[in-house]
């Protein structure tokens, strides 16, 4: 980090949150503060829906997936454009046309109070928890960066959103997340391009796609497991081997498939986008009906296409390291700790065998350029098998200097796949990009984070506090009050980022905490929508029948976690049926009594 | 803020019947991109 990046930083940071400030001064009521003043058009509720979905976490995180995993993460989306379509159709509609500043409003006047507040509560420990871990991973960044305490990074990232957020609402939220989000993906971008023209001059551009793709980088349609072969049952050799019920066995336990990709992300993303309320939100501070529903198609247009980006920039990074050594652990700050130690001559070691596994590889890579240039496909088959051979060797040399750190620094935590994407910009991107990418991940996280607290605001302010605690006050009251809890939740989702600590993989530790009660929620809303059978009360504990069904299967079972999504949304639908046929038998009056002649 | 101004009132869901070309025009471009990434996947692997 040099002066010029500091600058570039500090301006960026400033110029967002001063224009985010000074731009949406003086919101006179609640509604106008919780929801803006119906003025935005759709593609900047497009950009908003997307920058709220898009944390940092994505940034960092998902350039690191595609370097140790390949592409196939983007299957996980290929059900957003499907639920976009039918939220625009069923849901946008609905909210509309009964004006609702949340949500879970609309559930009130469908069921009662009772599962409004039900579904309210769940959003707001959902959303809470979430929004801490959508501040804690740039914090990760900058406490490695600037070797700072995570916990300062952490509350400088607060203070930022609150200066902006708490005193414009909604529309600073969206005006700002506009501009955020060009940044951001400008940012990334031209990363993407730094990267390739730091590649070999000899490589073209086909050649750099054909080796990550003979590495299994671009392994983006599983029809079943990528990893399939290690999970084989006992006696059966290869895949073709494995019966049809077999299959589907192994595909459910995958977390990333094409299956999985276009029928249960589909429920989640029905979930996030149709009932959450951090999108419910963005979208119901549109123009008109229209807008909204053109600010989702938009988002079910470009959604994919920007994680294909975001991964394909980290496939670029793969390509650039196979021909450049990388360091033998990505997270440098806790490597250095760990070798001052008494234990450094154990990383010495297993240093020197990486260099001499690493000049291995890059000959063998030297060699498949070749082939692939002569396009001498019996070669290529060769060297690809040995280059993978070195891969796992390298695989299981970084597994073994984890271990030592770990042994070293026994509270550390060891994984660094969310540190891959940023080393590689600090240590070969020029001065003033480094400032401009630390920059994008900040923005990432206020935007991302930003969105999310204006929803546990409004959520607090119309499901909580003004139906159920202070019905009859002034305007002027609820947009005091409506203020302190978007400074309240801040001060929360802070709190929790300090108390958080990462799971193995902090994007898949999100959608997998969501995936917990996106699926009730969701069974909630369908069966409001499409089931005027079901009443009330039976909604309600069919709701938290099927959450004790999801956490059952979270605990106890190794369902893929997505699929909780469909199990939670089918039991609320199974059980509300079921709930209510029996409420109407106990309602249903006692037959005359035959007389008997 | 009247919001009730913004909208047409006589939305009613389901509406398909404005919104069909949109729905259709997502759906394709989904196909397409699926296609797209199942070729990079088997023609690079």
């Amino acid at each position: 980090m040099t002066t010029f990046d500091w600058l570039v930083l500090f301006f960026t940071l400033v110029a967002i949150v001063a224009y985010g400030a000074v731009k949406t001064r003086g919101s006179r009521s609640m509604e106008v503060y919780l929801r803006g003043d119906g003025t935005l058009k759709w593609w900047m509720i497009g950009l908003s829906i997307m920058a709220t979905q898009a944390s940092a976490i994505t940034f960092l995180s998902t350039p690191g997936q595609a370097i140790e995993d390949g592409m196939r993460f983007i299957q996980f989306y290929f059900g957003l454009p499907l639920a976009m379509i039918i939220i625009s159709a069923f849901f946008v509609p609905v909210y509309y046309r009964l004006n609702v500043l949340t949500a879970y409003e609309y559930l009130e006047q469908r069921f009662d109070l009772k599962t409004r507040a039900l579904t309210a509560f769940l959003f707001l420990l959902l959303r809470g928890l979430s929004a801490g871990i959508t501040i804690f991973a740039p914090s990760l960044v900058l406490s490695t960066v600037l070797h700072w305490p995570v916990e300062a990074a952490t509350l400088l990232i607060g203070t930022l959103v609150m200066i902006y957020s708490v005193s414009g609402g909604s529309r600073a939220v969206s005006l700002t997340q506009r501009l955020q989000l060009t940044i951001v993906m400008s940012g990334m971008i031209l990363a993407g391009i730094l990267a390739y023209t730091l590649l070999p001059d000899s490589l073209s551009f086909a050649e750099t796609v054909k080796l990550a793709g003979h590495l299994g980088k671009l392994n983006i349609v599983n029809f079943i497991p990528a990893d399939a072969e290690l999970h084989l049952p006992q006696g059966i050799t290869s895949v073709e081997q494995l019966s049809w019920l077999q299959k589907v066995d192994l595909i459910l336990k995958d977390r990333f498939n094409i299956w999985s990709g276009l029928i249960a992300s589909v429920f989640l993303f029905l979930s996030y986008f149709g009932t959450d309320q951090s999108q419910v939100g963005r979208y119901l501070g549109g123009k008109n009906l229209t807008a909204s529903r053109m600010g989702l198609m938009f988002n079910g247009l470009l959604k994919i296409p920007m994680q294909f980006i975001i991964l394909f920039i980290g496939v670029l990074v793969f390509v650039f390291y196979l021909f450049n050594k990388p360091p033998v652990y990505y997270n440098q700050v806790l490597y250095e700790r760990a070798t001052k130690a008494d234990t450094a001559q154990k990383f010495s070691t297993l240093e020197k065998k990486y260099d001499t596994l690493f000049i291995k590889k890059h000959e063998a890579v030297m060699q498949l350029v070749q082939a692939i240039e002569n396009r001498d496909e019996g070669a290529i088959k060769e060297i690809r098998r040995r280059v993978k051979n070195l891969e796992l060797e390298e695989k299981a040399l970084r597994g073994q200097v984890r271990l030592e750190i770990s042994q070293v620094l026994p509270n550390a935590k060891v994984q660094d796949r969310d540190y891959i994407f940023l080393n590689f910009a600090l240590s070969h991107l020029p001065h003033g990009v480094i400032g401009l990418l630390l920059a994008v991940m900040f923005l990432a996280a206020m935007s991302s984070v930003a969105g999310e607290l204006s929803a546990l605001a409004s959520a607090t302010s119309v499901d909580f506090y003004k139906r159920l605690f202070v019905k009859n006050a002034s305007e002027n009251h609820y947009l005091m009050a409506s203020r302190s809890f978007s400074a309240g939740w801040t001060i929360l989702a802070v709190m929790f980022a300090i108390l958080a600590s990462f799971a193995e993989n902090l994007i898949q530790f999100v959608n997998i905490v969501g995936s917990l009660f996106y699926g009730t929620i969701l069974g909630v809303f369908i069966t409001a929508l499409f089931i005027r059978y079901v009443k009330g009360t039976a909604v309600f504990l069919a709701a938290i029948c099927a959450e004790l069904i999801v956490l059952y299967c979270y605990f106890y079972t190794d369902i893929a976690f997505l699929l909780y999504n469909i199990i939670g949304c089918a039991g609320v639908l199974l059980f509300g049926v079921s709930f209510q046929f029996i409420i109407n038998l106990k309602k249903r009056p006692a037959a005359p009594a035959q007389v008997k002649i | 803020m009247n919001r009730s101004t913004n909208h047409d009132p006589s939305d009613k869901p389901p509406v398909f019947a404005n919104w069909s070309g949109w729905y259709v025009v997502l759906i394709l471009v989904l196909v397409v991109q699926l296609v797209f990434y199942f070729f990079l996947t088997r023609f690079f692997e």
